[in-house]
């Protein structure tokens, strides 16, 4: 897709300041978001990525700048209507309810549907999943780390989303799932849904990314397409400028 | 950030000292018996911060051991003629053992069921003072004792106080700034972590117990000659109150804030003295506003140093150089050997008839699917899960099922699939953690600062300054650990487990979220570890880095060996691609 597509963009970050406490760590970040495109945003670990994910999903609040999402403002910090403008977090670090079976995590990620709605969406989700189709009954607690963060993903899905935000989605995940997961990306993409992605495994999120964001040090410091020719050149510079900064 | 120098962290308390020493000039004796009281206090609460502050155990009810204090010292005084001291002594004792009594539960109960069973405890010693007329005098009571000459007057008695509280500052701080009392913080904050670290929880507890029920009933015999006469009505549920809030108020896992709390708390009711009926109020009105404003208490807004920004752009660069320093070279440990094992939680088996061996000085990679009993397997090597048949066996010796505390003992080490720190302790702290299982001074060589407990501190600082070098993290020893990132916990973890000088160290997705520069450091680290001879288990799903580093790699799937051996044929196995690696 070129960077000059005519439609609007679904969600246009300007300005954005944000941290924890006195503490910022996101100095004036812009960055903009397509329908039915898939953005990575790549930076070494402490530039800022979970950060931004965050402030724009209203888990932290704002010092600063505006979020629009399809064509209205996002109010800071109030993470209910984030998710009633149709965005979906997965966070990092697999936190499921672990408590609760499977199949009430996946309907809690669906908490404000109509019943049937929400059924047929869960099982659409656990459509993608069947290892944890065939465990729906269990707690949480009991599947694998790796299997916990598959729960993630498909509670992300649930609600069916217009922008989906994912943090790492593969740590812990079996080079096979990795896969599985990013496949799964690829279909949303087709489907319209626009995924914003943080992910270490650099090679395998430009695989399925149409467009890359580099961060450090709190700024975007390397906007391109992935199918740009100089772009492993470029993002290199943008990695090892900040390790030398 | 460089650590506080020892007169910069012992200034608040001195200045408190000279304060206590400048009150009898003030000729104030009203101020004299409130300062008298708050210092009686402070010597319960002292003891009672290291259950509640440090191993966050909620006990409500102490009150009743002050009760017992004050009962054994003032009965023995009375009706056979021994002097305070003796009996003051006695109050410790008999405080002791009903403070083990008490705290047990904490064994097996958790929060506000064992804070129930304390109050329960607080109710019965009051009815048996009541019930038990021959001895306590009932409703009437009992003449409390008084301290022998020089300290029968006001300003005799209250500097006694003051010295008992002074020493108890003292033995606590020093409790709190030895293993024991990084032991009890990490049972609080990280329990699976403090158990993988070699420390058990039942010993531990039990000695802490005894501590602050001596402390206790030593307060109580104080208190009871500062009451003069003592009746059940004295020990309200108010003071258990007073107590328990003193520490809340303060900030847990400090000695100066719950100090700071004591005085405030005493002195409160008696300077807006018309607030005396309305204490309970204040009292939750106060806790109320420390809860919603300063969670961590005075403490917390004491702590500047941990409100300095961080440099953002932090490199773990790790230096396995100094692992030789480390790891001094040693006699090989025999394999470490998973014999037959089988385990299933509910109709699930988690673990099939799995065998692997692991060797000294070699990195063997433990690869499989999500769910395929992978980090079930370091369950049980570290002792956390049992499995229904089969051993882990160690040379000749058979390692005894569910006892993960001894583990550290055999040379086990192990990381987590989330890092388990404790936050509000400094990096150098958690670090320091994992080498409790080398040292040998006990809980009293702690709490007075004797020559070997010095010697084995300084030694164990020493080697987690190593350490942290070696993981590339010296740079941020002084820092609160929950402001690093994620990936930093996951190097913090290797140096936790690397102090207890282990032979054998199990990895639990070290690489997951780091970045690729990060991933090929981590990489060399265990090499390096490897070199030094340490036996190290990798679970992993970078198959890279498993291809890169493994000596030997075993493929679980679904609780058994689908394939093992060297890296070079687990890459071109055909089942192995299909079922794990992917085309």
């Amino acid at each position: 897709m070129p960077i000059s597509a005519p439609e609007a963009d679904l969600l246009e970050i300007r300005g954005l300041v944000a941290g924890y406490g006195k503490i910022v760590v996101l100095h004036g970040v812009d960055l903009a978001v397509r329908q039915g495109e898939v953005v990575t945003l790549l930076g070494a670990n402490g530039a800022g990525k979970t950060t931004v994910l965050r402030a724009l999903s209203g888990l932290l609040p704002r010092g600063g700048g505006s979020i629009r999402f399809a064509g209205a403002a996002l109010p800071p910090a109030d993470p209910r209507a984030a998710v009633r403008a149709g965005i979906a977090h997965v966070i990092e670090g697999h936190r499921v309810f672990t408590q609760l079976p499977i199949a009430d995590n996946l309907l809690l990620a669906g908490y404000d549907l109509s019943g049937a709605t929400r059924r047929a969406r869960v099982e659409e989700a656990l459509a993608e999943f069947p290892e944890l189709a065939a465990r729906r009954h269990e707690r949480a607690g009991a599947l694998s780390g790796g299997q916990q963060q598959m729960l993630a993903v498909a509670q992300g899905l649930v609600r069916r989303p217009r922008l989906l935000l994912l943090d790492e989605p593969s740590a812990g995940l079996s080079p096979v799932l990795v896969d599985r997961v990013l496949t799964v990306l690829r279909r949303l993409r087709a489907a319209g849904v626009a995924v914003l992605l943080v992910e270490q495994l650099i090679e395998k999120a430009l695989g399925v990314a149409d467009r890359v964001y580099a961060l450090a040090r709190g700024r975007v410091v390397l906007e391109a397409a992935t199918d740009a020719p100089d772009l492993p050149a470029r993002l290199e510079r943008a990695y090892l400028g900040e390790v030398s900064g | 950030m460089t650590p506080t120098p020892v007169w910069r962290r012992a200034l608040p308390y001195l200045l408190l000292l000279a304060a206590a020493i400048l009150l009898p000039f003030t000729g104030s004796t009203y101020w004299g018996v409130i300062a008298t009281r708050a210092a009686i206090y402070w010597v319960l609460v002292a003891g009672l911060n290291l259950v509640v502050g440090f191993a966050g155990q909620l006990a409500i009810g102490y009150v009743a051991l002050l009760a017992l204090g004050a009962y054994t010292t003032s009965v023995l005084c009375a009706r056979t003629g021994i002097g305070m001291v003796p009996a003051l002594a006695a109050g410790g004792v008999v405080g002791a053992l009903f403070g083990v009594l008490v705290g047990l539960p904490a064994l097996r109960l958790r929060t506000f069921y064992f804070a129930m069973a304390t109050l329960g405890f607080a109710t019965i010693v009051t009815q048996v003072a009541l019930a038990w007329t021959d001895v306590t005098g009932g409703g009437v009571g009992v003449p409390g004792p008084s301290l022998p000459a020089p300290f029968d007057t006001p300003w005799g008695f209250y500097a006694a106080c003051v010295m008992l509280a002074a020493l108890a500052t003292w033995m606590t701080a020093n409790i709190a700034a030895s293993r024991f009392g990084r032991a009890l913080v990490a049972l609080r904050d990280a329990d699976v972590a403090a158990e993988a670290s070699g420390i058990a929880k039942a010993p531990l507890f039990v000695t802490v117990f005894l501590f602050s029920g001596a402390a206790a009933g030593i307060a109580g015999g104080l208190f009871a000659d500062l009451q003069t006469y003592i009746t059940p009505d004295a020990f309200t549920f108010d003071l258990s109150v007073l107590f328990f809030i003193a520490i809340l108020v303060g900030g847990r896992g400090s000695i100066l804030g719950p100090l700071l709390g004591t005085l405030l708390l005493t002195a409160l009711p008696e300077v807006a003295a018309p607030l005396v009926a309305w204490s309970t109020f204040l009292y939750a009105a106060l806790l109320l506003l420390i809860v919603l404003l300063m969670p961590g208490g005075i403490a917390e807004l004491l702590d500047w140093r941990n409100r300095r920004p961080l440099t953002q752009d932090r490199v773990v660069l790790p230096r396995p150089a100094l692992l030789a320093d480390l790891l001094p070279e040693r006699h090989r440990a025999p394999a470490l050997a998973v014999r037959d094992v089988r385990l299933a939680f509910g109709g699930v088996r988690a673990i099939d008839g799995l065998s692997l061996d692991l060797h000294a000085g070699e990195v063997h990679g433990l690869i499989g699917p999500n769910g395929s009993g992978k980090t079930t397997t370091l369950n049980v090597i570290g002792g956390f899960a049992r499995p229904q048949s089969g051993s882990v066996v160690l040379g000749a010796t058979r390692l005894p099922q569910g006892a993960p505390a001894a583990r550290a003992r055999h040379g086990i080490a192990r990381t987590f699939q989330t890092p388990r720190m404790v936050g509000e302790a400094t990096v150098l702290d958690n670090v320091m953690i994992g080498g409790g299982v080398t040292a040998r001074a006990g809980f009293m060589e702690a709490a007075l600062r004797l020559p070997r407990q010095l010697r084995e501190e300084a030694a164990l600082v020493r080697r987690a300054r190593l350490a942290l070098g070696a993981v590339g993290l010296d740079a941020l020893a002084a820092v609160r650990c929950d402001r690093l990132q994620h990936s930093e916990l996951r190097f913090l973890e290797i140096a936790r487990a690397l102090l207890a000088q282990p032979d054998f160290l199990l990895l639990d997705e070290p690489a997951a979220g780091l970045a690729a520069p990060e991933i090929h450091e981590l990489g060399a680290l265990i090499r390096a570890l490897a070199a030094r001879g340490v036996g190290v288990l990798l679970v992993e799903h970078h198959a890279d880095l498993i291809f890169a580093i493994c000596d030997r790699v075993t493929v679980l799937d679904l609780g058994r060996v689908l394939a093992a051996g060297k890296p070079a044929e687990i890459r071109a196995h055909r089942e192995v691609v299909s079922a794990y690696l992917g085309a």
